[in-house]
């Protein structure tokens, strides 16, 4: 078993590979990681430098072939002027971090910042590539409505 | 049948794209009652696919729409926003399209079709917002019934144009009740 000293150059080194900004820090009281983050994407230019999605998960273990296990996860994204627009909350998730992939088996809940559109789903594939969120199995959106807006009379 | 195609075309509208034709709501201070806020639209279904880039959304597999004013029931179901963001411009329900909704006096309507779509777009400064069932589409209330090739409800002009109708039966009301009640039965003697 690794310790976490000998795990964080190995998080460095393979996130180096990456092509996104990540950071974690070495967890307390396990091998895991701490506080993962990765910007998975950022604005296209002149917005460059704001990230659009940010993933985050509260313990990182890294695995084979550029795979991350995350607990506590959050894939949040942004508007150009740094304003929340989305957050998907899983409990775990994998990180497929060279073929630009968060997945998992588990419960998925989507929400945007202003409350109006929720999203749940069991089984989830976000690809970043090709900016495809599949939610595999009972799948439920609500969609709530500004005040203001009335029932037809 | 007009009636029942706009009441219906106009639900499955405001229920996906969660728009409103009625009156805005009233301030409290002028009616002391408060404001009726529509409830949520809820879909459910198997599985669904998210296009971030194209925002676009598809649900697939026992897809139901459950909605204050309608329900709809299908097995694939298409929603997109333009790029600039903003309101749905297109829905396509297909396969086993199953839509029950209430017209203005609360009367249920049900229509079904192989596939409805609802297309929304700003051309030249006109609004064109249309509604076509196709598919065998059939289209039932209490009284009325009518069958077409293709019903399509223009929104913008509040006209609809039903291809190749081939069937309308009226039913009146009263007759109905008597016949089901068994023979007439003879008036009270004044």
């Amino acid at each position: 078993m690794r310790n976490k000293r000998q795990l964080w150059p190995i998080l460095c080194g393979t996130l180096a590979t990456l092509a996104i900004n990540a950071t974690a820090q070495p967890a307390a009281d396990s091998e895991g990681l701490l506080n993962f983050k990765a910007a998975l994407e950022n604005h296209p230019a002149p917005y460059e430098t704001q990230i659009k999605t940010l993933l985050e998960g509260d313990k990182a273990f890294l695995q084979s072939g550029g795979l991350i296990v995350l607990t506590g996860v959050k894939v949040r994204t942004f508007g150009t002027n740094g304003a929340a627009e989305m957050i998907a909350l899983a409990p775990h998730c994998i990180f497929d971090s060279g073929g630009r992939m968060v997945s998992s088996t588990g419960f998925l809940q989507v929400q945007s910042a202003d409350g109006k559109f929720l999203l749940e789903g069991e089984g989830f594939t976000l690809g970043q590539t090709n900016a495809l969120l599949i939610l595999s199995n009972r799948v439920h959106t609500v969609v709530r409505f500004a005040p203001g807006t009335v029932t037809q009379p | 049948m007009k009636a029942l195609c706009i009441a219906l075309a106009a639900n499955l509208a405001l229920a996906l794209n969660g728009q409103t034709n009625g009156p805005a709501a009233e301030p409290a201070a002028a009616t002391n009652a408060p404001p009726r806020v529509r409830p949520p639209t809820e879909i459910f279904s198997d599985s669904s696919e998210f296009n971030l880039k194209s925002r676009s959304a598809i649900y697939i597999g026992h897809v139901r729409v459950l909605d204050s004013q309608m329900k709809l029931n299908c097995e694939i179901l298409t929603a997109s926003v333009p790029p600039s963001g903003g309101k749905i411009d297109s829905i396509i329900a297909e396969h086993s399209v199953v839509i029950d909704a209430a017209d203005e006096q609360g009367h249920p309507i049900h229509a079904t079709s192989d596939r409805a779509v609802y297309t929304y777009k700003i051309e030249g400064g006109v609004t064109n917002e249309m509604i076509t069932l196709t598919g065998n589409p059939q289209v039932r209330s209490q009284f009325v019934s009518g069958t077409g090739d293709k019903i399509v409800w223009n929104r913008a002009s509040n006209s609809i144009r039903v291809d190749n109708q081939h069937m309308i039966i009226q039913q009146d009301v009263q007759s109905s009740v008597t016949n089901a009640a068994g023979p007439a039965r003879k008036p009270e003697p004044k």
